[in-house]
């Protein structure tokens, strides 16, 4: 599933943001009487129930429910629902399942049609693990692939392949091995597959034996629910691959031009011409898509024809591929930028790539078409000056000539380093923010408390205090004078003031806010009781 | 209507000296061109398609090592200017030497090879202006703006690192003339002569001294030139004809 959804978030990168639709199977090759899933994914877009599939003769549909994931892609969120169906074969043959309209969001969209093929039962893979290239006969560079798979009655939940040395063959460098994981069900019974496919170039020419492989499978243990112990959930199998014979042939020297590009395999070659007619100086981008199941990795494209009248530059080629319903695919583009320097109708002489081919056992000629260019004057075309003045030269045509003038050039002054105004635009906020936590953190620094300060406030507003409140005042004081709390005070406590003079002060001011307290005592002298708070939170400053 | 004719004379004046130019180039008069091209650079359209289109006049008149500076120059306004680069790369080889062997674009930090000065100033000033502005709303929000705090501060600062390291890296310069000679001393009749360089190679230049300049060779020697042979690649200065 992760690895669908990973399919569907590169696939949609590239393409216009709008619903997408995609029919998938977990394999499209299964034999009479197995159940393999198929899978409808919407993509940014709603159905209406669950989509009804086509009837297919010999093929089976059953729904098993859908679910939605939400994928991210270049910052949008695309929500994915994903209908899953069990696919079964019926009857042994090769079908179609045709592209149907699909109501999405209101609108109507057409999904993909997809192939499946049945294999009769008798013909049909057994368990185990099996091997194979697929190809009855290989030639030294042709790129064929290394199919592994492995079907057992359980789920696989791990697994390790250690291939074999493969003599002779090389790792195909454009592609990388594709490892498949499924569940499929015959007769109600439930297999675990697992695939493998590897693509390689023959590179040996010979006859010779591919030593057998080993693939460690860690396999669900039989047993369900309580009666599976936790430490019996899976066990380990070891299946040992079967050896391989394959035989290699050299490429013929029969047919092989002085020319050959080296490429093997079955190709098309498509070849485009974005403009036919176009002054001279002028540009035309010449594009030539090389497509098939050989190797391009490396390809470069055959030189232009040492034609007079030409400039040609090429771009750095593009290539890849992939292994693409068990077969590899590559696909390569040539882009090549053609400059005619002289007016008039000049023919191109056709892209000839010659290849060899598998299929046929011989070389064959890849050939684009001819395009035929109307070229009208512009600049490079020679021009008689009058009156006698030096010919100027035609520019001399060829592959390492510097590149054309740009005839719309723009004229804007591009060297002006950006401005203090900009900085002062650009670091604006930053600095005003810096302003503002300045600001709040004097104002933070003035809002703490400081007991203190508050005292002192209030010792100088203490004549207008009650008895009550002088009292619980001067206990403020002496408690931060003593280190205690206000309510804790008691006269014992004074005696830890360091002055003398001062703690007998305090003890008589004590005494006498007692004294009023309990009712032994009818007025304080407030100005004695301030001179002592003073100088009891002097003490503390 | 003043200001529409003086704004209709500033947008007409470009456009025709540049097809003058572009005649010029078109019917071989290659000198007159590149002098016309370069009247458009004294002018104030100094663009990188200005630039580019000098480089291919003074190639087509000969002038390898002055063409070179002119795209050289297209380059510094313009990195991504792959046409440029190919046409150093072309006439490079053409005149013998190696465009491999060279100072590298890419700058202390390696953002020079895509951006330009410019386009990594407003850039920066751009991010800091997001940043400022995420600072104000996450103050007045109280919401948690470290992760976006970090995300463009920290190639803002990368940015800004950048610029400053590029302001403070020696000049590099080509050389204008074919066989100038690079002497151990200053002057021309003192010190040995230690190579010779070819036109449209690049130096380092270190120094300037009496009518010379020390560079520097991308192999690491160093050695006086005179000052007309090199020119130091600079979009804003006034281009050497």
């Amino acid at each position: 599933m992760f690895r669908r959804m990973l399919f569907l978030a590169f696939a949609l990168v590239p393409s216009a943001w709008g619903v997408e639709i995609h029919l998938e199977a977990d394999s499209k090759s299964l034999q009479e009487g197995e159940t393999v899933a198929l899978y409808l994914s919407v993509v940014d877009g709603v159905t209406r129930g669950t989509p009804r599939l086509p009837v297919v003769d010999g093929l089976s549909f059953a729904s098993r429910g859908r679910r939605q994931s939400l994928v991210t892609i270049n910052g949008k969120p695309a929500r994915t629902t994903t209908y899953v169906y069990a696919l079964t074969g019926l009857k042994a043959g090769e079908y179609d399942i045709p592209a149907f309209t699909l109501n999405v969001s209101g609108q109507a969209y057409n999904t993909q049609p997809l192939s499946v093929e049945v294999l009769p039962r008798d013909s049909a893979e057994a368990g185990g693990l099996q091997s194979g290239f697929g190809v009855e006969k290989m030639w030294v560079g042709q790129t064929i692939v290394h199919v592994l798979s492995l079907r057992v009655p359980s789920r696989i939940l791990q697994s390790r392949w250690t291939p074999p040395v493969m003599d002779g063959f090389s790792p195909e460098q454009s592609a990388e091995a594709i490892q498949r994981e499924y569940n499929t069900q015959i007769d109600g019974q439930s297999w675990g597959v697992l695939e493998i496919l590897t693509p390689l170039v023959a590179t040996g020419v010979g006859s010779r034996t591919i030593p057998p492989g080993v693939l460690q499978a860690e396999l669900e243990a039989e047993g369900k629910g309580r009666r599976r112990s936790f430490f019996s959930q899976s066990r380990s199998e070891v299946f040992p691959s079967d050896s391989l014979d394959v035989a290699v042939y050299p490429l013929p020297e029969e047919g092989r031009l002085p020319s050959y590009s080296g490429l093997v395999g079955e190709f098309t070659l498509s070849v485009d011409l974005s403009n036919q007619r176009l002054a001279a100086g002028e540009s035309t981008t010449m594009t030539v898509r090389l497509e098939g199941n050989g190797t391009l990795a490396g390809m470069s494209l055959p030189e232009f024809p040492d034609v007079d009248g030409f400039a040609v530059y090429d771009d750095e080629p593009s290539s890849m591929g992939r292994i693409e319903d068990g077969d590899f695919q590559a696909v390569a583009v040539f882009k090549r930028a053609i400059v005619p320097e002289r007016e008039g109708t000049v023919v191109l002489p056709p892209v000839e790539i010659q290849v060899f081919s598998p299929a046929l056992g011989a070389y064959v000629l890849l050939e684009g078409p001819v395009f035929e260019l109307e070229v009208l004057p512009g600049e490079g075309v020679a021009v008689v000056e009058p009156f006698g003045e030096p010919i100027p030269q035609v520019e001399q045509s060829s592959a390492r000539d510097i590149l054309p003038l740009r005839t719309e050039a723009s004229l804007q002054d591009e060297r002006q380093r950006v401005g203090k105004i900009w900085w002062a635009i650009g670091s604006g906020p930053l600095l005003l923010f810096g302003l503002l936590g300045l600001v709040g953190k004097v104002r933070s620094r003035e809002r703490q408390p400081d007991p203190i300060r508050d005292l002192k406030r209030r010792v100088r507003d203490a004549k207008k205090l009650s008895d009550e409140e002088l009292d619980s005042l001067f206990r403020a004081c002496a408690g931060l004078a003593v280190g205690r709390s206000s309510s804790g005070v008691s006269k014992s406590d004074l005696a830890r003031l360091n002055s003398p003079d001062l703690r007998q002060e305090a003890e008589s001011v004590y005494r006498s806010l007692e004294a009023v307290r309990f009712g032994g005592g009818d007025t304080v002298d407030r100005r004695r009781a301030v001179r002592c708070m003073k100088a009891l939170l002097e003490e503390v400053s | 209507m003043v200001f529409g004719v003086w704004i209709g004379v500033l947008f007409a004046a470009g456009p025709a000296n540049l097809d003058s130019a572009n005649s010029s180039y078109a019917s071989g008069r290659y000198a007159e061109s590149a002098e016309q091209f370069a009247a458009l650079l004294d002018a104030g359209h100094t663009s990188g398609d200005v630039y580019y289109n000098l480089g291919n006049a003074l190639y087509r008149d000969g002038r390898i090592g002055h063409a070179v500076l002119a795209w050289e120059n297209a380059l510094d306004l313009n990195p991504r200017d792959s046409d440029a680069s190919a046409n150093i790369e072309i006439a490079l080889r053409g005149a013998g030497e190696d465009p491999e062997r060279g100072f590298s674009r890419s700058g202390p930090l390696f953002l020079n090879q895509t951006l330009s000065i410019r386009e990594q100033s407003i850039l920066a000033a751009l991010l800091f202006f997001a940043l400022g502005i995420l600072a104000l709303a996450a103050r007045r929000r109280e919401m948690a703006w470290g992760i976006p705090s970090v995300m463009l501060g920290v190639p803002g600062s990368y940015l800004l690192i950048s610029l400053a390291w590029s302001q403070n890296q020696p000049t590099i310069g080509v050389v204008l003339a074919a066989d100038t000679s690079l002497r151990s001393a200053l002057g021309t009749d003192r010190g040995v002569e230690l190579q010779k360089l070819g036109w449209g190679s690049s130096v380092r230049i270190l120094e300037e001294a009496e009518e010379h300049l020390l560079v520097e060779l991308p192999g690491g020697e160093s050695g006086w030139v005179g000052i007309r042979q090199v020119a130091p690649i600079d979009a804003a200065a006034q281009f050497p004809l």
